[in-house]
C-alpha cells in the first residue's frame, strides 16, 4: 500500500511513466503472457512490474527507445517469473513450462563471441550488466530498481563481470 | 575485456532481444486496452495520493447527493413543487398551464365583468364558445382590461405576463396569482380557481388591490 503513496517527483517523471503506459503496455503483457499463459495473472504481473516501476521512476528518465522497451519488457518478464514461481510452488495447474517459453526471447544465435558469452550469464547476471554497462546507472540506483542493497548489487555486478572474463579467457577471447 | 567493448557487446545483446522481440499479439492489445485505465489510476494516486482520494471521496458524496435529491424530488410532493416552480419561473415560457381539474362541464357564460370594472371602461368585445368566456373592455386612454372565466372540462393555456413579479395573494376564500409586471408596458393580472375549477382571469393597468377587489366581486 505503501508503494501506493511513493510520489512522483515532477511532471517529467509522470510524463514517462505514461509514455509507458500507452506505449510499450502491450509488449509488456506480451511477456507476461508468454510465461504465464494465464490473462488474470499477467495482468496482475504487468501491474505489479508497473509499481515496482512506480517506485524508480526517475531512473528511467532520458532512455532511448530500445533501452526502455528492453527495460519494461525485462521488468515485466521478472514479475511473470515471480507469479509463475508462486503458482509453482501453490503446485496449481500450469499450462506450459514458462520459464522454457522466455528463454527462447533472451537467447539466440549469434556469430559473435563475446555476445555469445554474455548469452551464457544467467539473465540476472546479464540484466545487471547491461543497467550498469549500457544504461550507466550506479549501483544505489539499480538496487533501488532491484529492491536490493547497493552492496547486494556491487557483489552481482563484480562476479558476472569475473564470470565473463573467465568464460572469455577459456575461450581464448 | 575493456569497458567499451564489454558496452558494445553488452548494447548489442540488448538491441538484438528488443528486436526479436515478437509483436504484440490482438489479445495482448485487448489486454493492454482493459489494464491501461487501471495504470493511470495508479500513476495518478502515485503522482498525487491526497488529490486523488480528494476526488474520489468528492465523487462519492456528489452522487449520493444526485440519488438522494432524486428520490427527494420523485417521492416528495412539496420538493417536487417547489423545484417545479422554481423552473417555472428560471426559465418559464410565460403561459399559465390550466389543466383540466374535474372534467366537470360548468356554464361559465353567466360570469361578466360587466358592472365591476372602474368607471371609463367600455365593453369591446365579449367572445362565448365551449371553452369559456373572453371579455375586453377598453378606456378613453386605450388602456385595455381582459377577463377570461375557463370550463373545467377543457386543457387550456392563458399567457401570463412577462417580466413580472409573482405575488401569492387571495380571492376570498381562494389562492391567487398576482402577476405585477415590471414593464410599464404592460398590465399586471391575477389569476385564481374556485372550488369546481373554473379559472378566472382579470388583467390590465390595474393595481394589484384593485384587480383583488374587482375579483372578489364575481360571484
Amino acid at each position: 500500500m505503501l508503494l501506493f503513496l511513493a510520489a512522483i517527483e515532477n511532471e517529467e517523471v509522470r510524463s514517462v511513466m505514461e509514455i509507458i503506459c500507452e506505449e510499450y503496455l502491450e509488449d509488456m503483457i506480451r511477456a507476461a503472457n508468454s510465461i504465464l499463459h494465464n490473462e488474470q495473472d499477467a495482468l496482475d504481473a504487468v501491474q505489479n512490474a508497473f509499481l515496482r516501476m512506480l517506485n524508480h521512476a526517475d531512473v528511467l528518465r532520458g532512455l532511448t527507445d530500445p533501452q526502455t522497451k528492453w527495460y519494461v519488457v525485462t521488468a515485466a518478464f521478472n514479475a511473470a517469473k515471480d507469479v509463475y514461481r508462486i503458482r509453482k510452488k501453490q503446485n496449481e495447474i500450469l499450462i506450459s513450462d514458462g520459464m522454457a517459453d522466455a528463454d527462447q526471447f533472451e537467447n539466440y544465435e549469434t556469430k559473435d563471441q563475446v555476445e555469445r558469452m554474455i548469452l551464457k550469464l544467467s539473465a540476472k547476471d546479464r540484466e545487471f550488466l547491461i543497467l550498469r554497462h549500457v544504461y550507466g546507472l550506479k549501483y544505489a540506483e539499480i538496487g533501488k530498481m532491484q529492491d536490493l542493497s547497493e552492496e547486494a548489487v556491487r557483489k552481482t555486478v563484480k562476479r558476472a563481470e569475473a564470470k565473463l572474463e573467465e568464460m572469455c579467457k577459456e575461450e581464448q577471447l | 575485456m575493456d569497458e567499451v567493448a564489454l558496452k558494445k557487446a553488452l548494447s548489442s545483446v540488448m538491441e538484438r532481444q528488443v528486436r526479436r522481440f515478437p509483436e504484440p499479439s490482438d489479445e495482448d492489445r485487448m489486454m493492454a486496452r482493459r489494464l491501461r485505465p487501471r495504470i493511470r489510476r495508479m500513476i495518478e494516486k502515485a503522482e498525487s495520493p491526497v488529490t486523488y482520494y480528494v476526488k474520489r471521496i468528492v465523487a462519492v458524496l456528489a452522487l449520493l447527493l444526485g440519488i438522494t435529491g432524486t428520490a427527494l424530488f420523485v417521492f416528495n410532493e412539496s420538493v417536487h413543487a417547489g423545484v417545479m416552480r422554481w423552473f417555472q419561473d428560471r426559465f418559464g415560457t410565460d403561459v399559465y398551464r390550466y389543466q383540466n381539474q374535474s372534467g366537470e362541464n360548468v356554464d361559465v357564460t353567466k360570469y361578466s365583468l360587466q358592472g365591476l370594472v372602474p368607471k371609463g371602461y367600455q365593453l369591446f368585445d365579449r367572445t362565448v364558445d365551449e371553452d369559456g368566456i373572453n371579455e375586453t373592455f377598453v378606456n378613453e386612454s386605450g388602456d385595455i382590461l381582459s377577463f377570461i372565466v375557463m370550463n373545467p372540462a377543457y386543457d387550456g393555456e392563458v399567457y401570463i405576463v412577462s417580466d413580472s413579479e409573482e405575488h401569492f395573494a387571495r380571492v376570498g376564500r381562494f389562492d391567487a396569482d398576482v402577476y405585477v409586471s415590471n414593464d410599464l408596458g404592460e398590465g399586471n393580472e391575477i389569476i385564481w380557481k374556485d372550488e369546481r375549477g373554473i379559472l378566472f382571469v382579470i388583467q390590465g393597468f390595474l393595481s394589484e388591490t384593485e384587480l383583488i377587489e374587482i375579483a372578489e366581486q364575481i360571484e
